[in-house]
């Protein structure tokens, strides 16, 4: 087959094909999209209750939490430096998802690896750590076994989820269960952001619970709709 | 191999493959931004008429690495026109500042590993006949043009015997032109495994090469 033909038969199916978006129409899509799943995060948040300590709402369960020796409300300074800890680990795991190897083809396999074993691991001995500097951060509270957190971390990771893998789809020919596993990852620990500011308790077992078990949750369904959804093929 | 001459000890084509085996290896070099990088570049950043450079840069050798692996050449140019397809709508994803080979041959190696999962290209797979030499001499003779054709069929069918990621690597380091970083890549495996695997591969096919020219096993 010459070079001609080889030509002319591609051209006959690039004509069939719709013009496709440039990298800043897809850019400007993506960062809109996400900007939506943010709001829709944080509105979301508003409604589960949003940052109690600092509003002055007391939760229902205060009587219990103080019977069982967690000083409610916590200082300004733990919350904040709590968050500012959480805050770093996810913002690192955006990076992951965020920056491309100089290839294209999306950050390596052993960075996504690193990234999917590193940031809950971090983001548990950071909170539950950093607890432990406070007098009774880490009591196990009867009314707080970790399922409203985890509750509030489904529906707070959910849209981000949505919003990367939509963003992404069609985009990794490599290794798209392990890109989507590190996104899902990025959106645990996006929602792990806001249950720290919402949620207390420091407890271990709450911990892992109900804010670093929807981390890994999300980790496996994104591996598992990364493969279907971010696969080039 | 089906043919009997191939169990002849003192076959005088055997020699010959493993000349084509040892011309094969190339040296790794890094190799540098091209025409065809900038204008993958210019292209996702809207200029739609340098899509053209593109699919001239990278239409043939997309289509010798196709007709290498699947032997038919009406097949290929499908896969060809499928890969090229997939990367227009793509465009988005693509950065500028990144090599397009490797994104590229990513894109292509995919679809060729899909298109061998159909049923029905299995059937052809062994009653195919031997694709044209891509060494031949621009005027070559009816002798050389088939010692030609008759050595890369032998090489591909040896090919085929390696395992999937020796095999990738090999073709794809020392056949289709990567560097071992953009077959890494490709691969999503790191340059030392690339390495090693490209390496096992080729032992296996001398290996081979040597036993079938009556050889020490």
């Amino acid at each position: 087959m010459t070079d001609a033909e080889l030509h002319a038969r591609i051209e006959a199916g690039l004509r069939k094909e719709p013009r496709p978006p440039t990298i800043a129409e897809v850019r400007n899509r993506n960062i809109a999209l996400v900007v939506v799943a943010l709001a829709v995060a944080i509105a979301t948040f508003e409604w589960w209750g949003g940052i109690r300590e600092l509003s002055g709402k007391t939760p229902p369960d205060l009587a219990s939490m103080h019977a069982s020796g967690f000083a409610y409300p916590r200082p300004i300074w733990l919350m904040a430096s709590t968050f500012a800890g959480t805050l770093a680990v996810t913002l690192l795991a955006w990076r992951v998802i965020l920056v491309r190897s100089r290839d294209a083809l999306g950050p390596p396999r052993t960075q996504l690896l690193a990234g999917l074993l590193l940031a809950p691991l971090s983001l548990f001995v950071w909170r539950v750590g950093w607890s432990a500097f406070w007098e009774g951060g880490l009591v196990w509270v009867d009314t707080r076994p970790g399922l409203r957190c985890f509750g509030l971390s489904l529906l707070l990771a959910s849209p981000v989820l949505l919003a990367l893998m939509f963003g992404r789809r069609g985009s990794d020919p490599v290794h798209p269960g392990w890109t989507g596993a590190m996104i899902g990852m990025t959106s645990g620990a996006t929602a792990a952001l806001f249950a720290d500011l919402w949620c207390p308790v420091g407890n271990p077992v709450h911990v892992l619970a109900g804010h670093i078990l929807p981390m890994v949750l999300f980790a496996l369904v994104g591996a598992v709709a990364g493969r279907r959804i971010l696969d080039l093929r | 191999m089906a043919d009997d001459q191939h169990d002849d000890p003192h076959d005088p084509r055997l020699p010959s493959l493993i000349e084509a085996l040892e011309a094969s290896l190339r040296e790794d070099v890094d190799v540098p931004l091209t025409d065809a990088d900038r204008a993958m570049w210019a292209w996702c950043q809207g200029d739609d008429r340098s899509f053209d450079v593109i699919v001239r840069t990278f239409q043939r050798p997309l289509f010798c690495m196709f007709r290498r692996r699947t032997g038919d050449e009406e097949q290929s140019a499908d896969l060809v026109q499928e890969t090229f397809c997939k990367i227009l709508r793509s465009r988005g994803h693509f950065r500028p500042g990144c090599k397009a080979r490797p994104w590229i041959y990513a894109i292509a190696r995919n679809l060729q590993k899909d298109d061998t999962k159909k049923w029905w290209r299995w059937s052809n797979i062994f009653t195919r006949e031997a694709p044209p030499s891509e060494a031949a001499s621009a005027s070559p003779t009816p002798y050389e043009a088939a010692n030609a054709a008759e050595i890369e069929r032998l090489l591909a069918a040896m090919l085929k015997e390696l395992p999937e990621s020796q095999r990738t690597a090999f073709e794809l380091v020392q056949l289709d032109g990567l560097s071992q970083q953009e077959a890494a890549a490709v691969m999503g495996n790191t340059v030392s495994a690339v390495k090693s695997l490209s390496h096992r591969a080729y032992c296996t096919l001398r290996e081979k090469m040597t036993r079938l020219n009556g050889g020490p096993k």
